[in-house]
Protein backbone atom coordinates (compact mmCIF):
# COMPACT_ATOMS: atom_id res chain seq x y z
CA UNK A 1 0.00 0.00 0.00
CA UNK A 2 1.48 3.34 -1.08
CA UNK A 3 1.87 6.33 1.23
CA UNK A 4 -1.11 7.96 -0.43
CA UNK A 5 -3.40 5.08 0.43
CA UNK A 6 -4.49 3.76 3.76
CA UNK A 7 -6.56 0.80 4.89
CA UNK A 8 -8.62 0.44 8.01
CA UNK A 9 -10.42 -2.55 9.40
CA UNK A 10 -14.17 -1.97 9.68
CA UNK A 11 -15.27 -2.31 13.28
CA UNK A 12 -18.75 -0.85 12.89
CA UNK A 13 -22.00 -2.66 12.36
CA UNK A 14 -23.44 -1.71 8.99
CA UNK A 15 -26.64 -0.24 10.38
CA UNK A 16 -24.76 2.14 12.66
CA UNK A 17 -24.69 4.75 9.93
CA UNK A 18 -24.28 7.76 12.22
CA UNK A 19 -21.12 6.39 13.84
CA UNK A 20 -19.76 5.38 10.43
CA UNK A 21 -20.42 8.85 9.01
CA UNK A 22 -18.83 10.51 12.03
CA UNK A 23 -15.74 8.32 11.67
CA UNK A 24 -15.39 9.05 7.95
CA UNK A 25 -15.76 12.78 8.62
CA UNK A 26 -12.96 12.61 11.17
CA UNK A 27 -10.76 10.79 8.64
CA UNK A 28 -11.51 13.46 6.01
CA UNK A 29 -10.52 16.16 8.50
CA UNK A 30 -7.21 14.33 8.90
CA UNK A 31 -6.73 14.26 5.13
CA UNK A 32 -8.03 10.80 4.24
CA UNK A 33 -10.97 10.45 1.84
CA UNK A 34 -12.87 7.20 1.56
CA UNK A 35 -12.17 5.56 -1.78
CA UNK A 36 -13.34 1.97 -1.43
CA UNK A 37 -15.23 -0.16 1.05
CA UNK A 38 -15.95 -3.83 1.39
CA UNK A 39 -17.08 -5.99 4.27
CA UNK A 40 -13.64 -5.87 5.97
CA UNK A 41 -11.82 -2.73 4.98
CA UNK A 42 -12.14 0.94 4.25
CA UNK A 43 -9.54 2.16 1.76
CA UNK A 44 -8.70 5.86 1.87
CA UNK A 45 -6.70 8.11 -0.40
CA UNK A 46 -4.70 11.05 0.83
CA UNK A 47 -6.26 14.45 0.20
CA UNK A 48 -6.18 17.94 1.60
CA UNK A 49 -7.74 17.94 5.09
CA UNK A 50 -11.28 19.25 4.71
CA UNK A 51 -14.63 19.50 6.42
CA UNK A 52 -16.59 16.89 4.49
CA UNK A 53 -20.02 15.53 5.38
CA UNK A 54 -20.51 11.78 5.02
CA UNK A 55 -23.58 9.62 5.09
CA UNK A 56 -24.09 5.88 4.68
CA UNK A 57 -27.37 4.75 3.14
CA UNK A 58 -28.96 1.51 2.10
CA UNK A 59 -30.10 0.37 -1.30
CA UNK A 60 -31.78 -2.96 -0.50
CA UNK A 61 -32.05 -4.16 -4.10
CA UNK A 62 -28.27 -4.13 -4.60
CA UNK A 63 -26.12 -7.12 -3.83
CA UNK A 64 -22.45 -7.78 -3.09
CA UNK A 65 -22.55 -9.97 -6.21
CA UNK A 66 -23.34 -7.02 -8.50
CA UNK A 67 -20.54 -6.22 -10.94
CA UNK A 68 -21.50 -2.54 -10.69
CA UNK A 69 -24.39 -0.32 -9.67
CA UNK A 70 -27.75 -1.57 -10.93
CA UNK A 71 -29.92 0.68 -13.13
CA UNK A 72 -32.02 1.66 -10.13
CA UNK A 73 -28.93 2.30 -8.07
CA UNK A 74 -27.54 4.59 -10.77
CA UNK A 75 -30.76 6.59 -10.69
CA UNK A 76 -30.50 6.78 -6.89
CA UNK A 77 -26.89 7.99 -7.21
CA UNK A 78 -27.99 10.61 -9.78
CA UNK A 79 -30.64 11.94 -7.40
CA UNK A 80 -28.02 12.15 -4.66
CA UNK A 81 -25.60 13.96 -6.98
CA UNK A 82 -28.32 16.48 -7.82
CA UNK A 83 -28.72 17.07 -4.08
CA UNK A 84 -24.99 17.65 -3.65
CA UNK A 85 -23.93 14.17 -2.54
CA UNK A 86 -21.06 12.48 -4.36
CA UNK A 87 -20.76 8.70 -4.22
CA UNK A 88 -17.59 7.83 -2.30
CA UNK A 89 -17.82 4.05 -2.20
CA UNK A 90 -20.34 1.29 -2.54
CA UNK A 91 -20.35 -2.26 -1.26
CA UNK A 92 -23.46 -4.24 -2.15
CA UNK A 93 -26.45 -2.50 -0.61
CA UNK A 94 -24.37 -0.05 1.46
CA UNK A 95 -23.52 3.23 -0.17
CA UNK A 96 -21.22 5.91 1.20
CA UNK A 97 -21.80 9.48 0.04
CA UNK A 98 -19.91 12.65 0.82
CA UNK A 99 -20.71 16.28 0.37
CA UNK A 100 -18.58 19.38 0.61
CA UNK A 101 -21.66 21.58 1.14
CA UNK A 102 -21.86 22.86 4.70
CA UNK A 103 -25.48 21.86 5.19
CA UNK A 104 -26.64 19.48 2.46
CA UNK A 105 -30.17 18.10 2.30
CA UNK A 106 -30.12 14.75 4.11
CA UNK A 107 -30.44 11.78 1.76
CA UNK A 108 -33.21 10.31 3.88
CA UNK A 109 -35.88 12.77 4.98
CA UNK A 110 -38.62 10.30 5.86
CA UNK A 111 -37.84 8.12 8.85
CA UNK A 112 -40.44 5.49 7.95
CA UNK A 113 -38.96 5.11 4.46
CA UNK A 114 -35.46 5.00 5.94
CA UNK A 115 -36.45 2.34 8.49
CA UNK A 116 -38.02 0.20 5.75
CA UNK A 117 -34.81 0.41 3.67
CA UNK A 118 -32.63 -0.46 6.68
CA UNK A 119 -34.82 -3.41 7.60
CA UNK A 120 -34.90 -4.79 4.06
CA UNK A 121 -31.14 -4.50 3.78
CA UNK A 122 -30.50 -5.96 7.22
CA UNK A 123 -32.75 -8.93 6.50
CA UNK A 124 -30.73 -9.71 3.37
CA UNK A 125 -27.29 -9.15 4.87
CA UNK A 126 -27.00 -9.08 8.65
CA UNK A 127 -29.86 -11.40 9.62
CA UNK A 128 -29.20 -13.83 6.76
CA UNK A 129 -25.46 -14.12 7.42
CA UNK A 130 -25.90 -14.52 11.17
CA UNK A 131 -28.57 -17.14 10.64
CA UNK A 132 -26.16 -18.89 8.26
CA UNK A 133 -23.50 -18.80 10.97
CA UNK A 134 -25.83 -20.85 13.15
CA UNK A 135 -25.35 -23.74 10.71
CA UNK A 136 -21.91 -24.31 12.25
CA UNK A 137 -23.19 -25.19 15.74
CA UNK A 138 -26.26 -26.86 14.23
CA UNK A 139 -23.97 -29.33 12.45
CA UNK A 140 -21.14 -29.53 14.99
CA UNK A 141 -22.99 -29.86 18.29
CA UNK A 142 -24.98 -33.01 17.35
CA UNK A 143 -21.70 -34.52 16.06
CA UNK A 144 -20.03 -33.65 19.35
CA UNK A 145 -22.90 -35.22 21.27
CA UNK A 146 -22.49 -38.42 19.23
CA UNK A 147 -18.78 -38.41 20.04
CA UNK A 148 -19.53 -37.89 23.71
CA UNK A 149 -21.88 -40.86 23.67
CA UNK A 150 -19.30 -42.94 21.80
CA UNK A 151 -16.47 -42.29 24.26
CA UNK A 152 -17.46 -39.94 27.08
CA UNK A 153 -14.18 -40.19 28.97
CA UNK A 154 -12.11 -39.37 25.94
CA UNK A 155 -14.46 -36.47 25.25
CA UNK A 156 -14.07 -35.09 28.75
CA UNK A 157 -10.29 -35.04 28.42
CA UNK A 158 -10.08 -33.92 24.80
CA UNK A 159 -9.10 -30.29 24.55
CA UNK A 160 -9.94 -30.18 20.86
CA UNK A 161 -13.49 -31.46 21.40
CA UNK A 162 -14.08 -29.26 24.43
CA UNK A 163 -12.72 -26.28 22.49
CA UNK A 164 -15.12 -27.09 19.65
CA UNK A 165 -18.07 -27.24 22.04
CA UNK A 166 -16.99 -23.96 23.69
CA UNK A 167 -16.61 -22.27 20.30
CA UNK A 168 -19.94 -23.53 19.03
CA UNK A 169 -21.67 -22.42 22.23
CA UNK A 170 -19.92 -19.07 21.87
CA UNK A 171 -21.25 -18.73 18.32
CA UNK A 172 -24.81 -19.44 19.49
CA UNK A 173 -24.53 -16.83 22.26
CA UNK A 174 -22.94 -14.34 19.87
CA UNK A 175 -25.54 -14.77 17.13
CA UNK A 176 -28.41 -14.75 19.64
CA UNK A 177 -27.02 -11.60 21.24
CA UNK A 178 -26.58 -9.78 17.94
CA UNK A 179 -29.98 -10.78 16.56
CA UNK A 180 -31.72 -9.92 19.82
CA UNK A 181 -30.00 -6.54 19.88
CA UNK A 182 -31.11 -5.91 16.28
CA UNK A 183 -34.67 -7.00 17.08
CA UNK A 184 -34.79 -4.61 20.02
CA UNK A 185 -33.50 -1.84 17.75
CA UNK A 186 -36.23 -2.57 15.17
CA UNK A 187 -38.98 -2.55 17.79
CA UNK A 188 -37.76 0.67 19.40
CA UNK A 189 -37.30 2.36 16.02
CA UNK A 190 -40.72 1.28 14.81
CA UNK A 191 -42.30 2.66 17.94
CA UNK A 192 -40.34 5.89 17.66
CA UNK A 193 -41.13 6.40 13.95
CA UNK A 194 -44.81 5.57 14.45
CA UNK A 195 -44.93 8.36 17.03
CA UNK A 196 -43.25 10.90 14.80
CA UNK A 197 -39.71 10.31 16.04
CA UNK A 198 -36.56 9.13 14.31
CA UNK A 199 -34.94 5.72 13.95
CA UNK A 200 -33.08 4.89 17.16
CA UNK A 201 -29.32 4.70 17.20
CA UNK A 202 -28.07 1.12 17.42
CA UNK A 203 -26.31 0.05 20.63
CA UNK A 204 -22.86 0.66 19.18
CA UNK A 205 -20.96 0.47 22.44
CA UNK A 206 -22.76 -2.69 23.51
CA UNK A 207 -22.08 -4.31 20.14
CA UNK A 208 -18.40 -3.35 20.17
CA UNK A 209 -17.90 -4.73 23.67
CA UNK A 210 -19.94 -7.78 22.86
CA UNK A 211 -17.95 -8.39 19.67
CA UNK A 212 -14.64 -7.78 21.43
CA UNK A 213 -15.67 -10.02 24.34
CA UNK A 214 -16.69 -12.86 22.06
CA UNK A 215 -13.53 -12.50 19.96
CA UNK A 216 -11.40 -12.56 23.11
CA UNK A 217 -13.27 -15.63 24.33
CA UNK A 218 -12.75 -17.44 21.02
CA UNK A 219 -9.07 -16.45 21.00
CA UNK A 220 -8.65 -17.68 24.58
CA UNK A 221 -10.35 -20.98 23.78
CA UNK A 222 -8.24 -21.53 20.66
CA UNK A 223 -5.03 -20.48 22.37
CA UNK A 224 -5.81 -22.67 25.37
CA UNK A 225 -6.31 -25.54 22.97
CA UNK A 226 -3.21 -24.90 20.89
CA UNK A 227 -1.01 -24.32 23.95
CA UNK A 228 -1.52 -27.95 24.90
CA UNK A 229 -0.40 -29.18 21.52
CA UNK A 230 3.10 -30.12 20.62
CA UNK A 231 4.39 -28.04 17.71
CA UNK A 232 2.29 -25.03 18.71
CA UNK A 233 3.92 -22.65 16.28
CA UNK A 234 3.66 -25.04 13.35
CA UNK A 235 -0.01 -25.77 14.08
CA UNK A 236 -0.91 -22.11 14.41
CA UNK A 237 0.91 -21.32 11.21
CA UNK A 238 -0.90 -24.07 9.34
CA UNK A 239 -4.31 -22.82 10.49
CA UNK A 240 -3.34 -19.25 9.72
CA UNK A 241 -2.15 -20.16 6.23
CA UNK A 242 -5.17 -22.34 5.45
CA UNK A 243 -7.95 -20.12 6.76
CA UNK A 244 -6.25 -16.80 6.07
CA UNK A 245 -5.45 -18.04 2.57
CA UNK A 246 -9.04 -19.12 1.96
CA UNK A 247 -10.39 -15.76 3.08
CA UNK A 248 -7.97 -13.82 0.91
CA UNK A 249 -8.60 -16.15 -2.00
CA UNK A 250 -12.38 -15.78 -1.70
CA UNK A 251 -11.99 -11.99 -1.66
CA UNK A 252 -9.80 -12.14 -4.74
CA UNK A 253 -12.17 -14.52 -6.56
CA UNK A 254 -15.17 -12.27 -5.87
CA UNK A 255 -13.30 -9.21 -7.14
CA UNK A 256 -12.23 -11.04 -10.30
CA UNK A 257 -15.77 -12.26 -10.92
CA UNK A 258 -17.12 -8.74 -10.49
CA UNK A 259 -14.53 -7.33 -12.86
CA UNK A 260 -15.66 -9.82 -15.50
CA UNK A 261 -18.91 -7.86 -15.70
CA UNK A 262 -21.07 -10.98 -15.49
CA UNK A 263 -24.64 -10.84 -14.23
CA UNK A 264 -25.47 -11.01 -10.50
CA UNK A 265 -26.86 -14.52 -10.86
CA UNK A 266 -23.75 -15.80 -12.63
CA UNK A 267 -21.37 -14.20 -10.12
CA UNK A 268 -23.34 -15.56 -7.19
CA UNK A 269 -23.55 -19.03 -8.73
CA UNK A 270 -19.85 -19.17 -9.53
CA UNK A 271 -18.92 -17.87 -6.10
CA UNK A 272 -21.06 -20.52 -4.40
CA UNK A 273 -19.35 -23.18 -6.52
CA UNK A 274 -15.96 -21.77 -5.49
CA UNK A 275 -17.01 -21.74 -1.80
CA UNK A 276 -18.17 -25.38 -1.96
CA UNK A 277 -14.98 -26.51 -3.72
CA UNK A 278 -12.79 -24.53 -1.32
CA UNK A 279 -14.68 -25.98 1.65
CA UNK A 280 -14.25 -29.53 0.35
CA UNK A 281 -10.55 -29.02 -0.40
CA UNK A 282 -9.92 -27.58 3.08
CA UNK A 283 -12.06 -30.28 4.69
CA UNK A 284 -10.16 -33.09 3.03
CA UNK A 285 -6.71 -31.52 2.81
CA UNK A 286 -6.42 -30.40 6.45
CA UNK A 287 -6.48 -33.86 8.09
CA UNK A 288 -4.20 -35.17 5.34
CA UNK A 289 -1.74 -32.32 5.87
CA UNK A 290 -1.77 -32.78 9.64
CA UNK A 291 -1.24 -36.52 9.27
CA UNK A 292 1.76 -35.90 7.00
CA UNK A 293 3.22 -33.33 9.37
CA UNK A 294 2.62 -35.57 12.35
CA UNK A 295 4.33 -38.40 10.48
CA UNK A 296 7.30 -36.14 9.82
CA UNK A 297 7.44 -35.30 13.53
CA UNK A 298 6.73 -31.60 12.98
CA UNK A 299 3.54 -31.59 15.01
CA UNK A 300 2.21 -33.96 17.66
CA UNK A 301 5.75 -35.05 18.29
CA UNK A 302 6.04 -38.15 20.47
CA UNK A 303 8.03 -37.85 23.68
CA UNK A 304 11.64 -39.05 23.43
CA UNK A 305 12.10 -42.42 25.17
CA UNK A 306 14.83 -42.99 27.76
CA UNK A 307 16.43 -45.64 25.56
CA UNK A 308 15.57 -47.86 22.68
CA UNK A 309 15.57 -51.59 22.33
CA UNK A 310 15.88 -53.66 19.19
CA UNK A 311 14.19 -57.02 19.23
CA UNK A 312 15.60 -59.50 16.77
CA UNK A 313 14.23 -62.89 15.86
CA UNK A 314 14.97 -65.17 12.95
CA UNK A 315 12.16 -63.68 10.89
CA UNK A 316 12.08 -60.01 11.79
CA UNK A 317 13.42 -57.30 13.99
CA UNK A 318 12.06 -53.98 15.24
CA UNK A 319 13.19 -51.15 17.43
CA UNK A 320 10.98 -49.58 20.07
CA UNK A 321 11.45 -46.91 22.70
CA UNK A 322 11.69 -47.79 26.37
CA UNK A 323 10.31 -45.31 28.90
CA UNK A 324 11.26 -45.17 32.55
CA UNK A 325 8.36 -43.18 33.98
CA UNK A 326 7.17 -43.60 37.53
CA UNK A 327 3.92 -45.58 37.61
CA UNK A 328 1.53 -45.79 40.59
CA UNK A 329 1.10 -49.50 39.93
CA UNK A 330 3.60 -51.89 38.36
CA UNK A 331 3.79 -55.54 37.48
CA UNK A 332 6.33 -55.84 40.29
CA UNK A 333 3.66 -54.58 42.76
CA UNK A 334 1.41 -57.34 41.47
CA UNK A 335 4.02 -60.01 42.26
CA UNK A 336 5.55 -60.49 38.84
CA UNK A 337 9.30 -60.84 38.54
CA UNK A 338 10.67 -58.40 36.02
CA UNK A 339 14.20 -58.90 34.76
CA UNK A 340 16.47 -56.79 32.59
CA UNK A 341 16.00 -59.30 29.79
CA UNK A 342 12.33 -58.34 29.60
CA UNK A 343 13.30 -54.80 28.55
CA UNK A 344 10.21 -53.43 30.23
CA UNK A 345 8.92 -50.01 29.32
CA UNK A 346 7.11 -47.92 31.98
CA UNK A 347 5.14 -45.23 30.28
CA UNK A 348 2.89 -42.61 31.83
CA UNK A 349 1.03 -40.10 29.65
CA UNK A 350 -0.93 -37.42 31.40
CA UNK A 351 -3.17 -34.97 29.56
CA UNK A 352 -5.25 -32.23 31.08
CA UNK A 353 -8.37 -30.49 29.96
CA UNK A 354 -10.29 -27.84 31.89
CA UNK A 355 -12.72 -30.55 32.98
CA UNK A 356 -10.57 -33.57 33.74
CA UNK A 357 -7.11 -35.10 34.00
CA UNK A 358 -6.50 -38.21 32.01
CA UNK A 359 -3.62 -40.45 33.07
CA UNK A 360 -2.68 -43.41 30.93
CA UNK A 361 -0.16 -45.95 32.21
CA UNK A 362 1.38 -48.85 30.35
CA UNK A 363 3.95 -51.38 31.42
CA UNK A 364 4.96 -53.92 28.83
CA UNK A 365 7.92 -56.05 27.92
CA UNK A 366 9.54 -55.06 24.65
CA UNK A 367 11.18 -58.43 24.43
CA UNK A 368 8.53 -60.51 22.71
CA UNK A 369 9.94 -63.66 24.25
CA UNK A 370 9.02 -62.42 27.72
CA UNK A 371 6.13 -64.09 29.58
CA UNK A 372 5.08 -60.90 31.33
CA UNK A 373 1.50 -59.73 30.74
CA UNK A 374 0.81 -56.22 29.52
CA UNK A 375 -0.40 -53.92 32.27
CA UNK A 376 -2.54 -51.07 31.05
CA UNK A 377 -4.69 -48.76 33.13
CA UNK A 378 -6.16 -45.30 32.97
CA UNK A 379 -7.54 -42.88 35.51
CA UNK A 380 -9.87 -39.98 34.80
CA UNK A 381 -10.03 -37.39 37.57
CA UNK A 382 -12.53 -34.59 37.70
CA UNK A 383 -13.74 -32.22 40.38
CA UNK A 384 -17.22 -32.43 38.89
CA UNK A 385 -18.45 -35.83 40.02
CA UNK A 386 -21.79 -35.39 38.24
CA UNK A 387 -19.87 -35.22 35.00
CA UNK A 388 -18.07 -38.46 35.78
CA UNK A 389 -21.40 -40.05 36.65
CA UNK A 390 -22.80 -38.96 33.28
CA UNK A 391 -19.72 -40.45 31.60
CA UNK A 392 -20.20 -43.64 33.59
CA UNK A 393 -23.79 -43.90 32.39
CA UNK A 394 -22.67 -43.59 28.77
CA UNK A 395 -19.71 -45.91 29.32
CA UNK A 396 -21.75 -48.72 30.84
CA UNK A 397 -24.84 -48.30 28.66
CA UNK A 398 -25.88 -51.71 27.31
CA UNK A 399 -25.55 -51.95 23.53
CA UNK A 400 -27.42 -54.68 21.69
CA UNK A 401 -24.61 -55.71 19.36
CA UNK A 402 -21.76 -55.31 21.89
CA UNK A 403 -19.53 -58.44 21.56
CA UNK A 404 -18.16 -57.80 25.06
CA UNK A 405 -21.13 -56.59 27.08
CA UNK A 406 -20.60 -54.93 30.44
CA UNK A 407 -21.31 -57.04 33.52
CA UNK A 408 -21.98 -55.28 36.80
CA UNK A 409 -19.80 -56.29 39.75
CA UNK A 410 -20.42 -55.78 43.45
CA UNK A 411 -18.70 -52.44 44.05
CA UNK A 412 -18.01 -52.87 47.80
CA UNK A 413 -14.87 -55.05 47.48
CA UNK A 414 -13.42 -52.39 45.16
CA UNK A 415 -14.17 -49.59 47.56
CA UNK A 416 -15.97 -48.00 44.60
CA UNK A 417 -19.47 -46.64 44.05
CA UNK A 418 -19.92 -48.86 41.02
CA UNK A 419 -17.87 -51.52 39.26
CA UNK A 420 -18.14 -53.33 35.91
CA UNK A 421 -16.21 -55.79 33.84
CA UNK A 422 -16.32 -56.49 30.16
CA UNK A 423 -17.59 -60.00 29.58
CA UNK A 424 -14.91 -62.15 27.97
CA UNK A 425 -12.13 -59.60 28.54
CA UNK A 426 -9.92 -58.75 31.48
CA UNK A 427 -11.01 -55.08 31.46
CA UNK A 428 -12.38 -53.54 34.64
CA UNK A 429 -14.18 -50.22 35.13
CA UNK A 430 -14.50 -48.59 38.54
CA UNK A 431 -16.37 -45.45 39.52
CA UNK A 432 -15.17 -43.44 42.53
CA UNK A 433 -16.57 -40.05 43.63
CA UNK A 434 -13.92 -38.07 41.71
CA UNK A 435 -12.31 -40.71 39.56
CA UNK A 436 -13.01 -43.38 37.00
CA UNK A 437 -10.47 -46.19 36.70
CA UNK A 438 -10.18 -48.61 33.82
CA UNK A 439 -7.56 -51.29 33.76
CA UNK A 440 -6.67 -54.49 32.01
CA UNK A 441 -3.98 -56.94 32.95
CA UNK A 442 -3.96 -59.26 29.98
CA UNK A 443 -4.90 -62.15 32.28
CA UNK A 444 -7.29 -62.63 35.18
CA UNK A 445 -6.06 -61.01 38.36
CA UNK A 446 -5.91 -62.97 41.61
CA UNK A 447 -7.77 -61.62 44.70
CA UNK A 448 -4.46 -60.47 46.19
CA UNK A 449 -3.55 -58.64 42.99
CA UNK A 450 -6.97 -56.99 42.93
CA UNK A 451 -6.35 -55.72 46.47
CA UNK A 452 -3.08 -54.17 45.32
CA UNK A 453 -4.74 -52.61 42.30
CA UNK A 454 -7.52 -51.08 44.42
CA UNK A 455 -5.04 -49.66 46.91
CA UNK A 456 -2.95 -48.13 44.14
CA UNK A 457 -5.66 -46.71 41.92
CA UNK A 458 -8.50 -45.53 44.13
CA UNK A 459 -8.36 -41.82 44.91
CA UNK B 1 -49.56 1.51 16.01
CA UNK B 2 -47.72 1.77 12.68
CA UNK B 3 -49.44 3.80 9.97
CA UNK B 4 -50.87 1.69 7.16
CA UNK B 5 -49.08 2.33 3.88
CA UNK B 6 -50.46 5.44 2.14
CA UNK B 7 -53.52 5.53 4.41
CA UNK B 8 -52.54 9.11 4.96
CA UNK B 9 -49.95 10.90 2.84
CA UNK B 10 -47.00 12.59 4.44
CA UNK B 11 -46.19 16.08 3.23
CA UNK B 12 -43.39 14.67 1.11
CA UNK B 13 -45.70 12.11 -0.51
CA UNK B 14 -48.36 14.75 -1.07
CA UNK B 15 -46.03 17.16 -2.84
CA UNK B 16 -44.40 14.46 -4.98
CA UNK B 17 -47.84 13.47 -6.31
CA UNK B 18 -48.80 17.10 -6.70
CA UNK B 19 -45.64 17.78 -8.64
CA UNK B 20 -46.23 14.81 -10.93
CA UNK B 21 -49.55 16.12 -12.17
CA UNK B 22 -47.36 17.19 -15.02
CA UNK B 23 -44.78 14.85 -16.45
CA UNK B 24 -41.56 15.44 -14.59
CA UNK B 25 -38.13 13.86 -14.39
CA UNK B 26 -37.45 12.24 -11.02
CA UNK B 27 -34.34 14.25 -10.36
CA UNK B 28 -36.25 17.52 -10.90
CA UNK B 29 -38.96 16.67 -8.38
CA UNK B 30 -36.73 17.68 -5.45
CA UNK B 31 -36.22 21.20 -6.84
CA UNK B 32 -39.83 21.64 -7.88
CA UNK B 33 -41.18 20.65 -4.48
CA UNK B 34 -38.73 22.95 -2.80
CA UNK B 35 -39.84 25.82 -5.09
CA UNK B 36 -43.56 25.03 -4.65
CA UNK B 37 -43.23 25.13 -0.86
CA UNK B 38 -40.62 27.92 -0.77
CA UNK B 39 -38.19 25.54 0.90
CA UNK B 40 -40.61 24.46 3.65
CA UNK B 41 -40.77 20.86 2.41
CA UNK B 42 -37.46 19.25 1.55
CA UNK B 43 -37.23 15.80 0.03
CA UNK B 44 -33.99 13.91 0.36
CA UNK B 45 -32.83 12.03 -2.77
CA UNK B 46 -32.97 8.64 -1.04
CA UNK B 47 -36.50 9.25 0.19
CA UNK B 48 -37.53 10.52 -3.24
CA UNK B 49 -36.20 7.38 -4.95
CA UNK B 50 -37.95 5.07 -2.46
CA UNK B 51 -41.25 6.95 -2.67
CA UNK B 52 -41.24 7.04 -6.47
CA UNK B 53 -40.66 3.28 -6.47
CA UNK B 54 -43.43 2.69 -3.95
CA UNK B 55 -45.85 4.96 -5.84
CA UNK B 56 -45.08 3.13 -9.04
CA UNK B 57 -45.68 -0.25 -7.39
CA UNK B 58 -48.92 1.06 -5.93
CA UNK B 59 -50.01 2.37 -9.37
CA UNK B 60 -50.14 6.02 -8.24
CA UNK B 61 -47.60 7.09 -10.87
CA UNK B 62 -46.25 5.64 -14.09
CA UNK B 63 -42.96 5.91 -15.88
CA UNK B 64 -43.50 7.95 -19.04
CA UNK B 65 -40.06 8.36 -20.52
CA UNK B 66 -36.52 6.98 -20.13
CA UNK B 67 -33.68 9.03 -21.62
CA UNK B 68 -30.42 7.40 -20.62
CA UNK B 69 -30.50 7.47 -16.85
CA UNK B 70 -33.20 10.15 -16.70
CA UNK B 71 -36.60 8.72 -15.93
CA UNK B 72 -39.77 10.77 -16.12
CA UNK B 73 -43.02 10.05 -14.30
CA UNK B 74 -46.61 11.24 -14.28
CA UNK B 75 -49.48 10.70 -11.90
CA UNK B 76 -52.11 8.07 -12.83
CA UNK B 77 -55.88 8.22 -12.33
CA UNK B 78 -55.47 6.12 -9.19
CA UNK B 79 -52.84 8.53 -7.93
CA UNK B 80 -55.02 11.53 -8.75
CA UNK B 81 -57.89 9.99 -6.77
CA UNK B 82 -55.61 9.30 -3.82
CA UNK B 83 -54.35 12.87 -3.94
CA UNK B 84 -57.93 14.16 -4.11
CA UNK B 85 -58.91 12.01 -1.10
CA UNK B 86 -56.01 13.46 0.82
CA UNK B 87 -57.06 17.00 -0.09
CA UNK B 88 -60.60 16.22 1.10
CA UNK B 89 -59.23 14.85 4.35
CA UNK B 90 -57.12 17.93 4.90
CA UNK B 91 -60.04 20.19 3.98
CA UNK B 92 -62.27 18.43 6.52
CA UNK B 93 -59.54 18.82 9.11
CA UNK B 94 -59.34 22.55 8.39
CA UNK B 95 -63.12 22.91 8.49
CA UNK B 96 -63.23 21.08 11.79
CA UNK B 97 -60.60 23.40 13.10
CA UNK B 98 -62.59 26.42 12.04
CA UNK B 99 -65.74 24.94 13.59
CA UNK B 100 -64.31 23.61 16.82
CA UNK B 101 -60.97 25.35 17.22
CA UNK B 102 -60.27 28.10 19.75
CA UNK B 103 -61.11 30.83 17.25
CA UNK B 104 -64.66 29.43 16.75
CA UNK B 105 -65.58 29.93 20.44
CA UNK B 106 -64.05 33.36 20.77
Amino acid sequence: MSRDKKRQLIWYQIDDTETIAHHLEKMAAKGWLLEEADNWWYTYRRAKPAQVRYTATFFPDASVFDAGPTAGQETYIDYCRAAGWELAAVYGPIQYFRSTRPDPVPIETDEAVKLAAVRRTMRKTFVFSYALLLLLPAVNLPLMWKQFQWDPLDFLCSNSKLATVALMTGIIIFVAGMLLDYLIWVLRSRYSVAHGGTCRRPHTRFRMWFNAGMLALCAAVLLGYFMNLAGLRATLMIYLVIYGGIMLLSRWVLRRLKRSGASRGDIRGLFIVFAIVAGLVVGFATPFLFARLAGAGIIYKDREPAESYTYTSRDFSFTRGIYRDKLPLTLEDLGYTVTEDDHCSYRAEISRSPLAVHSEYTQEAMNLDSDLPRLYYQTYDSRWSWMLEKCWEELTRAEEDDPWPMRELTPAPWGAEEACRREGLTSYFLLYPDRIVTFSLGEDASPRQLDVIIQALQP
Amino acid sequence: MAREKFQTLTEQMFYILLCLQRECCGVDVMDQVSRMTEGRVVIGPGTLYSLLESFQQEGFIQETRVEGRRRSYQITVKGRLRLEEEVQRLRRQTEDYVKFGKGAHA
